[in-house]
């Protein structure tokens, strides 16, 4: 079971702040979402909105055709997992026993996978949650998160802590139990270069609005760098959009963002231009390059 | 997790907590009454004071720490709104009628033990009725007093501590027509001076009391509701 997701004109203000504004988009189904955004774009503010913690000041957001806020169902389906080092240091139960319990909450929680997922983290059971480290606590959220199977489930940053091997399986985890379960998950990061595999779709958001939306090959094929003599780059992205540019002698490299006809390819490649891929990574910051910057 | 399962579950995590305040209670008592007969205290008052702020204290964590957990659990307001109410009737009845059951013990088994009672206003002294309606005074008491506290962590919880220390404020007319109302002498005073009514006079107290519940109700209802959730 997935929930499709529709906002339609969204926007959360804080006092005179608008952390969000007016945001529209549709998420499909059963499908892994990566939510990018640099500190302070709203991903936060928009995920809280997602998962009920707050209402929308603006505009309609529906889940499974229905608004979630005060909705018993869509929020028992929905599981938001955050940094909750603060609250976690106030849990004095047993790592086993809060996986076990979650079954109480989580109809679709899978206690199996749970244990299972623990020992790949190398979660002792017997110990206390707040006992954990800092690490140890983001992986036993993120076993909660896998576990609970919600048909909307949330990861805001929930590797922060995570060792570089402990992230690495984390992700693959998402990706197994995701091929034998699907649901909507949505990842947001900024960690982008480690985990753009994992997404089927990019919603990527700038100082609270969305500035693209499509699958993750369409984003990355909009993508190019381009590298040749400077007048003969200058004289070809003279019409498109350029992300960014390096000049190293006579050589000159830019990256560009937008769709290349063949026609302009053969051109490119005529005029002896390089044209190669650009990552996720690389169109994420220079997309959200501020002007300052 | 169904409405029922979720007030069980919240009233049985309340209990544990009273079970540490109560064993605290029957040791202190227990000190209490000792120091009194070797001549280090005198003139003990016994109510249910402390359990009235075990219950505000109760009431102050409802916002940051239930409401807080179980939202992050799937939880609807609404419906951690239900339990919680369920929960804290329960817990204000549970811990009157221990109450009244210490205080029945220590009356009973202190002569007995060739001790006296350290306090005058004995409880056994009215029989099965005095019993009964002290559970009924300390249930009502409780309970108001736990809805306070909700409703002071609630003006903290969502609008800091700014606001929050207003909500301090306007629950002092609530504690201070309570203070007026335990005091049976005073209020009946006070209402003697309206009318001469007994059933007025027996009853009045009641329904005022009843009337701030039902206020406090609604109004800890109208901020839950929509009450945004922190991170």
């Amino acid at each position: 079971m997935s929930y499709a997701i529709e906002a339609k004109d969204v926007s959360v203000r804080y006092k005179n702040f608008t952390a969000i504004d007016q945001v529209s988009f549709q998420l499909e189904s059963g499908k892994i979402h990566g939510l990018l955004g640099r500190n302070g774009a709203g991903k936060t503010s928009l995920l809280s909105v997602l998962s009920a913690f707050r209402k929308t000041d603006t505009g309609n957001l529906i889940i499974d055709g229905e608004d979630p806020f005060e909705n018993p169902r869509i929020m028992q389906d929905t599981i938001f997992i955050f940094d909750q080092h603060k609250d976690l240091e106030y849990s004095y139960d047993k790592v086993g026993e809060t996986l076990k319990e979650m079954a109480y909450f989580r109809p679709n929680f899978d206690e199996t996978l749970a244990l299972q997922l623990a020992e790949k983290f190398k979660l002792p059971l017997n110990k206390k949650v707040n006992q954990l480290s800092k690490g140890k606590k983001s992986a036993f959220q993120a076993i909660i998160g896998l576990a609970s199977r919600a048909p909307l489930t949330i990861f805001d940053e929930a590797y922060l802590g995570m060792d570089a091997p402990t992230r690495e399986t984390f992700y693959n985890e998402i990706l197994n139990d995701q091929e034998k379960h699907p649901r909507t998950i949505i990842f947001s990061t900024h960690l982008v270069s480690e985990t753009d595999y994992l997404f089927d779709e990019v919603l990527m958001i700038h100082n609270g609005k969305v500035l693209l939306q499509d699958t993750n090959e369409q984003v990355i094929s909009k993508g190019f760098s381009i590298t040749g003599s400077l007048e003969q780059v200058d004289d070809f992205t003279k019409e498109l959009e350029v992300l960014n540019s390096q000049l190293l002698g006579g050589t000159k490299s830019v990256m560009v963002y937008g769709e290349l006809s063949e026609q302009q390819k053969n051109a490119a490649n005529q005029a002896g231009l390089d044209i190669g891929p650009l990552s996720l990574h690389d169109l994420f910051v220079h997309l959200t390059k501020e002007e300052k910057e | 997790m169904k409405q029922s399962q979720l007030g069980w579950s919240l009233f049985v995590e309340q209990l544990k907590w009273a079970a540490w305040f109560f064993g605290i209670m029957i040791i202190l008592t227990i000190g209490i009454t000792a120091s009194t007969q070797w001549g280090f205290l005198d003139n003990l008052d016994v109510s249910n004071t402390t359990s009235n702020v075990f219950l505000l204290i109760i009431g102050l964590l409802y916002s940051y720490g239930f409401l807080d957990y179980y939202f992050k659990l799937g939880i609807s307001r609404k419906k951690f709104f239900k339990a919680s109410l369920f929960a804290s009737v329960l817990l204000s009845v549970i811990l009157a009628f221990a109450m009244s059951l210490m205080i029945g013990l220590f009356e009973t088994l202190v002569p007995a033990l060739g001790f006296t009672v350290p306090w005058s206003d004995l409880l056994s002294s009215g029989g099965v009725l005095s019993f009964i309606k002290s559970i009924a005074d300390y249930s009502v008491s409780h309970f108001f007093y736990l809805l306070i506290g909700w409703f002071m962590g609630l003006g903290f919880y969502r609008f800091r501590w700014k606001i929050g220390l207003l909500f301090i404020l306007l629950s002092f007319p609530f504690f201070g027509v309570s203070a007026l109302l335990q005091d049976q002498d005073d209020i009946a005073h006070t209402i003697n001076f309206f009318t001469s009514n007994s059933l007025i006079i027996s009853m009045g107290p009641y329904v005022i009391f009843f009337i701030m519940i039902v206020i406090l109700i609604i109004c800890n209802y109208r901020l839950t509701k929509d009450a945004p959730i922190r991170l």
